[in-house]
């Protein structure tokens, strides 16, 4: 009957995911360019962590959001046949400018089509600590971009070339303003509406909104980020 | 395709299988809650293990970037306290949301009424927020999914899902019986 | 949909011309563990055209949003609950509308070809036409809070988020069954 056959089919599909293990085809990479499905009006979009990782790449998670760890820059692109549909992104601006943290936070949760967080530290660094999303590179010369891409660097030199940005104060800035997030009881109107609009991504990258009655006079590093656990 | 269009016919065949399953009728979703028709539960259930099945493997063979797909995020106490209370008007009302929409459909003027409930409790809650804001915003853990959170293989969370269904669905249908 | 499905169709309409009456004898319903199948078809379908799943609550907050913003958009843009459905393209662009406005179509539909349409007042055999609406109301606007806490409902959470795993849709749809079975006997007299 077809309910058994259906239950047969459900038995037997998830037996072989339990052999597959994770969902990602061999060549699939995250980084699958103008693939966004929706709308305007859509909620912001997130993504399922990594699945299945192996072992040694927890290190470099931050708490449970980051979902990749850097993969060569040369990686085969499998498109998928239904990408879902190509939403079009209304932000305009100039190469090579600076973008602050916050900013960048929100262009990650957001899913801004095409876009690639660069980091040019070096590999310890980039272990011990990285955005989420976050590509490692020697130079930006060494990686392959496509037209409608948009890149963030997020240490390191820029070039003032297409769709170029900075991340102003790099992943120091991202730990202090986005992860830390941190303001004194007495600060003005406009600082506060600063900081009540980092706390909002800082909560979803799993950070930790703040006020205090002293700012810090040192800069959180990464090992305390980690630290602070669940 | 027009985005518009899109949601337009997906609707349409959300609201159409709904309707066929009998999802349209109060009585019916509430009897899940005495034991007398479990539809609910077997509806649900049937409908997450194929989604995921077919997520995991239309993934796993290339065709859907799952890493695209918008994954609802989780806010552990707003969640659960959410829960606990949409439940309680569930049983209440007899009628969810989506469901409420399509018995309003169908000429059932109780589902008209739990849509317009739906709406003032929305508007309620927006209106009076400014207390539960921090509630609100709490606990939140990204679009954290099992497989992270149980640190095991996602292909497990699968099997053992599927698995849970398969046999729940024995219950259901033993309990149906000595109802 | 089945062989069977396109044969009653039509047997609707042969009956139709045959001078019976329009509203056939109301077909039984379909087996739930198929109908689930197809809901799930139809997620996933979701998932691969839109790149993401259903819902329904979202469209009655961002009416909502809508509906405040209309009477005061000074209001609606500073409050942090309707604020966020008040950017890129406004409360009525919403995809869960769209959407909704769908499930509205296809229920009509499905109950037109399944000779079900029917003016009536749902209830249980002990409850009255009048506390039947207020039952409607009242449990309408709980799950009204209830989906604004959790962000979703059961389509939304449940449905999507537990198709895809999320660990906080399957923390609400344990918490909605837990709920409602404890929250049953106390309604017992409305079903029973």
């Amino acid at each position: 009957m077809i309910r058994r056959g259906l239950a047969l089919a459900a038995a037997l599909l998830g037996v072989l995911a339990l052999i597959a293990g994770h969902p990602k085809g061999t060549n699939l990479t995250r980084r699958n360019a103008g693939v966004l499905a929706g709308w305007p009006g859509v909620r912001p979009a997130a993504y399922p962590p990594d699945s299945g990782s192996l072992p040694g790449t927890a290190a470099a998670r931050t708490r449970n959001v980051d979902g990749v760890s850097a993969e060569a820059a040369n990686l085969e692109i499998l498109r998928p046949r239904f990408a879902g549909l190509r939403m079009t992104n209304g932000a305009i601006r100039q190469p090579g400018n600076q973008i602050s943290a916050v900013e960048l936070a929100e262009w990650i949760r957001d899913r801004k089509p095409g876009l690639r967080v660069v980091d040019l530290r070096s590999e310890a660094a980039f272990e011990e600590y990285h955005l989420p999303r976050a590509e490692r590179a020697d130079s930006l010369a060494s990686m392959q971009f496509n037209a409608n891409e948009t890149i963030v660097v997020v240490s390191g030199a820029a070039v003032a070339d297409r769709n170029v940005y900075v991340l102003r104060g790099g992943v120091p800035a991202w730990i202090d303003e986005v992860m830390n997030p941190t303001i004194t009881a007495d600060a003005t109107p406009a600082a506060r509406a600063g900081y009540d609009r980092a706390s909002i991504v800082s909560r979803y990258f799993g950070g930790v909104p703040r006020i205090v009655d002293k700012l810090p006079a040192t800069r959180a590093n990464a090992v305390a980020v980690r630290r602070r656990g669940c | 395709m027009n985005p518009f269009l899109a949601a337009v016919a997906i609707g349409i065949a959300f609201g159409w299988t709904l309707e066929r399953a009998g999802l349209g009728s109060a009585p019916k979703l509430a009897g899940q809650f005495y034991f007398t028709d479990l539809t609910v539960f077997k509806v649900m259930f049937s409908a997450i293990v194929t989604a995921m099945l077919g997520a995991f493997w239309l993934s796993r063979l290339g065709i859907l970037d799952l890493s695209q797909v918008y994954v609802p995020e989780t806010y552990l106490l707003p969640q659960l306290a959410g829960g606990l209370l949409f439940g309680a008007g569930f049983v209440i009302a007899g009628l969810c949301p989506g469901t409420s929409c399509v018995a309003a459909a169908t000429g059932r003027g109780d589902g008209a009424m739990v849509m317009l409930g739906m709406f003032s409790g929305v508007l309620a809650t927006g209106l009076a927020f400014a207390p539960l804001c921090h509630f609100y915003e709490s606990t939140a853990r990204g679009p954290l999914v099992l497989p992270d959170l149980l640190h095991v293989n996602y292909g497990v969370i699968v099997f053992a899902v599927v698995g849970m269904a398969l046999i729940a669905f024995q219950f259901a249908e033993r309990l149906e019986k000595r109802a | 949909m089945s062989e069977g499905f396109w044969k009653r169709f039509r047997g609707l309409e042969v009956s139709r011309s045959r001078g019976k009456s329009a509203t056939a004898r109301p077909q039984a319903y379909a087996d739930p563990y198929v109908a689930g199948t197809c809901l799930g078809l139809v997620l996933l379908a979701s998932f691969v055209i839109a790149g993401r799943g259903l819902g329904a609550s979202g469209a009655f907050a961002s009416s909502a949003a809508g509906l405040v913003a209309a009477a005061s958009p000074a209001r609606a843009a500073a409050n942090p609950y309707f604020a966020p459905y008040l950017g890129a393209g406004g409360p009525w662009s919403e995809w869960l509308l769209f959407e909704i406005a769908g499930v509205v179509l296809g229920g009509f539909l499905s109950a037109l070809a399944a000779g079900r349409l029917r003016a009536a007042i749902e209830r249980g055999p002990r409850l009255g036409r009048g506390s039947r609406l207020a039952c409607a109301f009242g449990g309408g606007a709980v799950m009204g809070i209830g989906a604004v806490l959790a962000r979703g409902c059961t389509s939304g959470l449940a449905l999507t988020g537990g198709a895809l795993l999320s660990a906080g849709s399957w923390l609400f749809m344990i918490a909605a069954f837990a709920g409602a079975y404890l929250f049953a006997p106390m309604v017992r007299k409305a079903w029973r």
